[in-house]
């Protein structure tokens, strides 16, 4: 059973809800745990770059109405970076147990880029070089600490929801 | 992966991507507001919920002591403590809420010319990079775009976005937002901007001005964005050369933004549009 378009909105909507209400007073020297992002990777990674990027764009949109930013703002960030990561898919690397910490950490980084960018295009003023130093980066890092850990549940959402004649 | 499976999914990114950026256009031209709107109206209760479930948790590590304390407890103790717990947090809670309100209430006394209007925090933005909050009231208990928010500390931010019942709220800690003030002591003014290690920096201070360590911050009112003689931080220390036209003061907010959970919205308060002003014949 593939999981439907209407079924990942409730899902994605609640992780950005968590994200909004919840994740935001859990910090750590700063840092701050960009959930939607880890799972949006995560499932890019499991089910490759078609399936990624619908959950990046649902994702990304969910995270936009709970966001003062412009709406598609995130939407296209996400989006694009769900491609990215699906990338990953094609390397040899894919096996190692640490290879979605790993991309979770690059993935960060390119996604708060692209959105800086994005948002500095939009005439909003940014620090850049406070803003990738002291926000970027130890979220990157929060988020590879934490991936091995969404990606599990990611993983046996995956398997539970594989079509039939691809189980083995 | 062969290249037209490879030429597909190019495609299939280029789709989503024009549809981003439609969103981003069709924001741009205000059309989605019926959209956040309806969206704002679902959500917010929701978000309300969440954010008062966990209100008490601050960090990390507090969360993960509480855990264990109550875990230990748990085991010790068995029912008639839990119940009692549970119970002491309650009136923990009516306590800080308690303290919370007679703050404001002290605030309003203070101020009998503000109208104010209590409002829970229930959202913070997600994405990291910006400084917004999301409160509980919005345009149907008359709130507005661009009335000053603030708690009986200080200056918070302004309203830039409303729905029927909740509100978005761009903090002066933001690196695009700025605040025209003056030095309580010297008069001088300057202009407040957001950094984004959540301090705040005032630029624009004529280099003849006494600036020092320990003075007041507070609102100038130029401009007509804010009231006057609302407290904005207290300066930290000076940066000031000789090759440069102006000096500037870091500043340490009044308000601890980190633990915002209730604010007041100064609804008698009306911005001064002055493009629209410009604009009138």
């Amino acid at each position: 059973m593939l999981i439907k378009t209407y079924a990942v909105i409730p899902l994605l909507a609640s992780v950005a809800l968590v994200q909004s209400s919840l994740l935001f007073r859990f910090s750590l020297w700063g840092a701050r745990l960009h959930l939607m992002l880890l799972v949006v990777v995560s499932w890019s990674l499991l089910r490759g770059a078609r399936e990624g990027i619908v959950w990046g764009f649902l994702g990304g949109l969910a995270l936009d109405f709970l966001s003062g930013l412009p709406l598609g703002v995130c939407t296209l960030t996400l989006t694009i970076t769900a491609y990215m990561a699906s990338l990953g898919q094609l390397t040899v690397y894919r096996t190692s147990p640490l290879f979605p910490a790993g991309l979770a950490l690059a993935s960060s980084i390119f996604h708060d880029g692209l959105l800086m960018l994005l948002l500095s295009l939009a005439g909003y003023a940014l620090a850049w070089a406070d803003l990738l130093l002291r926000v970027a980066l130890p979220s990157a890092l929060l988020g590879a600490l934490m991936m091995p850990l969404v990606y599990r549940v990611l993983l046996r959402l995956h398997l539970r929801t594989l079509p039939e004649d691809l189980k083995l | 992966m062969t290249r037209m499976q490879r030429g597909g999914t190019l495609l299939f990114l280029l789709l989503f991507v024009s549809l981003a950026v439609v969103t981003l256009v069709l924001d741009r031209a205000n059309r989605l507001q019926p959209a956040k709107d309806l969206v704002a109206q679902v959500t917010a209760p929701i978000q309300g919920v969440l954010a008062a479930a966990t209100r008490r948790v601050t960090d990390l590590r507090e969360f993960f002591i509480d855990v264990e304390e109550c875990r230990a407890k748990n085991e010790d103790l068995q029912l008639l403590v839990d119940q009692l717990i549970i119970e002491n947090v309650r009136l923990r809670e009516a306590e800080i809420e308690n303290v919370n309100l007679r703050a404001q209430l002290n605030f309003k006394q203070a101020n009998p010319s503000f109208k104010l209007l209590s409002a829970q925090v229930i959202g913070r933005d997600p994405s990291n990079l910006a400084g917004y909050l999301i409160i509980d009231r919005g345009r149907e208990e008359g709130v507005a775009v661009g009335m000053p928010v603030l708690t009986d500390r200080g200056l918070v931010g302004r309203v830039t976005e409303t729905a029927p019942h909740s509100s978005k709220i761009l903090l002066i800690t933001d690196p695009s937002s700025s605040v025209n003030a003056l030095i309580q002591e010297s008069r001088a003014t300057g202009v407040v901007q957001g950094s984004v290690v959540q301090g705040l920096v005032m630029r624009y201070i004529q280099q003849t001005e006494e600036v020092k360590p320990g003075d007041l911050v507070l609102t100038s009112g130029l401009g007509g964005n804010f009231p006057t003689r609302l407290i904005v931080g207290q300066v930290t220390s000076v940066v000031k050369k000789d090759v440069e036209l102006f000096q500037q003061a870091q500043i340490r907010p009044s308000v601890d933004f980190g633990r915002l959970e209730m604010v007041m919205v100064l609804t008698s308060f009306h911005p001064i549009d002055s493009e629209a002003e410009q604009q009138a014949p």
